[in-house]
């Protein structure tokens, strides 16, 4: 059953069919925003408000316009932007929870933390050197499994617009982990 | 595409998704509560019309889009992509048909008339499309200030306005069909009728645009493929007065460098953008038959303070400049308004308009 159709059943009265949704989208989401917040918690929280809102919001949407995924991800973009905006959360941890990381027992330990740090940093630059319209896109980018045309679609943005966005992006991001190495 | 993603545990991951779901579906589930209470308690004194209200207002609060779902037989429906290149498209058959009304032409301006070189015969023409195209290789686009707004109790579904160089281009569709649709396009007072079609195959987008002004109109072809270039095609096929031309223009944007072609029969043209010491100068590299040449392009301001262009040419060992005055839109004119080419020398103080209003087109360059 494809998602319009379930949608379809959902406006029907038959909410159950919600939580083929749920299964269907969820780890994908979650890794989303996981990459964003680096908290299980945080994210888990998200992505329960997110959900709510989907379903609150499931009859203002046109699968003319777009796809449900694409629509789901444009929902749950700003929903994290919003979060961001109000925790006002510059990630200045320097410290990583290595316990936290799934890290296998033969992998470098020590790898996987500059990794953890590294990935901090392309976030803390996101946020700071960009322009709202670019965050949106460079988060989606290196954290969603969205393609260019895909998030084109979720921000609005025409997708040439995407592609100079990335490249210029992409240069300031490195600028800024490259001076605070 | 270079994606990053954190280690993730995959089992708090799924333990994470369960609740979820739990804490979700409780909570959807927890809506239907109030109603049933409500009944209950009602249910002995007011059984009958409370059933009676319930059903009318289930009567009037269904509303399923999905069920009813827009058509795109009635209801213009298109991407952003889409919406973007309409107003491309209308910015450029727009312009293109204004400029025919233009009977103040560029009046080039030869500082070294002992010779003259292949270019000089098209550069009015050429002055007009320098002019249309500049955008792409200017850093401003005309993405960044579309507006589109959709229209109730109208007889168009959406309008996409936008403004370039401090004209604004407004444009009404509605559709007309699965893929095709109508409308308007007014620049100031000027108004066209627009009709086209929009079709996608997979990574391959293809629309077709008409303009028309009276027996003027304009055809723009446009295709693009997603590609890593970002190359875009219009063929633009212009009937004015009667006179039909056909252009290939390939703009190509890689990063932060565009490049314009244009192509007419053997003719073509290449612009570029450079950046030198601070000041901005466009590279045009052209071949003309079997003659090639250069130019660079730079914006002056003459001595009436208005914007014009000077032309370095370099052609078969002929070395010249040669000034232009930029191309405007002229305002407030329709096609029953196109004044006969006496009537606006009789207007014209300098009286320098000896040319043709048709000399748009000149003929011994079809």
């Amino acid at each position: 059953m494809d998602d319009n159709q379930i949608i379809n059943n959902i406006l029907n009265g038959d909410k159950n069919a919600f939580s083929i949704i749920m299964d269907k989208y969820h780890n994908e989401l979650f890794k989303y925003i996981y990459n964003m917040t680096k908290s299980y918690e945080t994210t888990e929280d998200l992505m329960q408000e997110i959900f709510m809102k989907l379903y609150n919001n499931l009859n203002k949407y046109n699968p003319d316009k777009a796809s449900f995924r694409t629509w789901m991800y444009r929902i749950s973009m700003h929903h994290t932007m919003n979060y961001f905006n109000k925790a006002q959360t510059k990630n200045t941890n320097q410290y990583v929870d290595v316990d936290n990381l799934m890290i296998e027992a033969d992998e470098d330990i020590e790898k996987a933390v500059i990794k953890e740090k590294e990935i901090d940093e392309i976030i803390d630059a996101i946020k700071t050197k960009l322009k709202p319209k670019h965050q949106k896109i460079m988060l989606l980018h290196y954290f969603s499994g969205l393609e260019v045309k895909e998030i084109g679609e979720v921000t609005g943005i025409p997708i040439k617009t995407i592609y100079k966005a990335i490249k210029s992006s992409i240069k300031k991001i490195q600028e800024e982990v490259i001076i605070n190495e | 595409m270079n994606k990053i993603n954190r280690e993730i545990d995959m089992t708090k991951v799924n333990q994470s998704k369960e609740r979820t779901m739990n804490v979700v579906m409780t909570e959807l589930k927890a809506y239907q509560k109030p109603w049933y209470q409500v009944f209950k308690i009602l249910s002995y004194k007011v059984a009958l019309p409370v059933v009676f209200a319930a059903f009318v207002i289930a009567l009037i609060f269904v509303n399923n889009p999905v069920n009813n779902p827009p058509t795109t037989n009635s209801v213009l429906a298109l991407s952003t992509e889409e919406k973007s290149t309409l107003a491309e498209m209308s910015y450029l058959s727009g312009t293109i048909i204004a400029y025919a009304f233009d009977t103040t032409l560029s009046n080039p301006t030869f500082l070294n008339n002992d010779v003259t070189t292949s270019f000089e015969s098209d550069i009015d023409e050429f002055n007009q499309y320098f002019e249309l195209l500049k955008i792409y290789l200017d850093d401003s686009q005309l993405d960044d200030n579309i507006i589109i707004t959709e229209l109730e109790d109208s007889d168009f579904d959406i309008l996409i306005s936008f403004t370039n160089n401090d004209q604004v281009y407004d444009m009404y569709l509605t559709s007309s069909g699965k893929e095709t649709f109508e409308g308007e396009l007014i620049i100031d007072n000027l108004t066209f009728t627009v009709e086209g079609s929009i079709i996608n195959e997979g990574d391959e987008t293809k629309l077709d645009l008409e303009a028309k002004n009276g027996n003027d109109k304009v055809t723009i072809e446009y295709k693009s493929e997603l590609s890593d270039e970002i190359e875009t095609n219009y063929e633009i096929t212009t009937d004015i007065n009667g006179i039909k031309k056909v252009k290939e223009i390939k703009v190509e944007v890689e990063g932060d460098e565009a490049k314009v072609e244009i192509k007419e029969n053997e003719n073509t043209y290449e612009l570029s953008r450079e950046l030198e010491d601070g000041n901005i100068t466009y590279k045009l590299s052209y071949e003309l038959g079997e003659t090639k040449g250069e130019a660079i392009i730079t914006a002056i301001t003459n001595s009436d303070g208005s914007t014009g262009y000077q032309y370095h040419i370099k052609e078969n060992g002929i070395e010249k400049n040669v000034e232009t005055n930029k191309p405007d839109i002229p305002k407030g004119r329709n096609s029953d308004e196109r004044g006969n080419p006496s009537d606006d020398n009789e207007d014209n103080e300098n009286e320098t308009n000896n040319q043709s209003h048709f000399d748009f087109i000149k003929p011994e360059s079809i």
